[in-house]
């Protein structure tokens, strides 16, 4: 009994030593906000498209074309 | 006497639906689509364009409408109506989105102030207020 109290009262001093690092999470975070305004923002484009494409307040987006530009020819 | 279970279920089952049925009929169906919230904005744009190029009407940093000059009671109200449809798509976003409607409106905001024509009066983030130059 003795012998075990005394091993006790010896590991106690080294609790102290243990070193827990704080784990970094906020790229992370970062990540997943910028994921989401993506999506809010596509959302709002599909519902807002077309109200902007009628008004004449807002200038409508150039969307771009599957096929390429044809290259002016030379003189 | 005594009636069998079966038949005093059946019987409580009809009573309640006698009384809570009329009432769920005359309840609202849910929130209103957003296919008819677009249909009302559509209509009211032709207006609300014609408020926010003569400058009576200005687009706030919170993706909303607010009337800048003097419109009169119309003018107030057509940007009522137009901020209440506004407010609803936000929140539906946010919902879906799990994030504030204060956000979408910001998002909105800025896509609004990007696609702005020129002439348009536009809030900037820091409160102050300033036409759209070419």
């Amino acid at each position: 009994m003795t012998c075990r109290l005394f091993f006790c009262a010896a590991a106690l001093p080294l609790a102290g030593c243990v070193n827990v690092k704080p784990i970094e999470v906020k790229p992370i975070h970062v990540t997943v906000d910028v994921n989401v305004n993506v999506k809010v923002d596509k959302s709002l484009d599909n519902y807002f498209d077309d109200i902007d494409e009628k008004s004449t307040t807002i200038a409508p987006v150039a969307k771009p074309s599957a096929q390429p530009a044809p290259t002016p020819a030379a003189p | 006497m005594k009636r069998p279970l079966v038949l005093r279920f059946l019987l409580a089952a009809w009573i309640v639906l006698a009384v809570v049925g009329p009432a769920l009929a005359q309840a609202p169906a849910g929130p209103i689509p957003l296919s008819v919230l677009r249909k009302d904005q559509e209509k009211r744009l032709p207006a609300l364009d014609a408020l926010k190029t003569s400058g009576v009407v200005g687009e706030n940093n919170q993706g909303f409408v607010e009337v800048r000059g003097n419109g009169g009671d119309s003018a107030a109200k057509l940007v009522a109506d137009e901020n209440h449809d506004r407010a609803v798509v936000y929140t539906l976003f946010a919902r879906k989105y799990n994030m504030a409607p204060e956000q979408v409106g910001l998002r909105r905001a800025r896509t609004i102030a990007e696609k702005s024509k020129p002439g348009i009066w536009l809030q900037a983030p820091d409160g102050t207020w300033y036409q759209k130059k070419g």
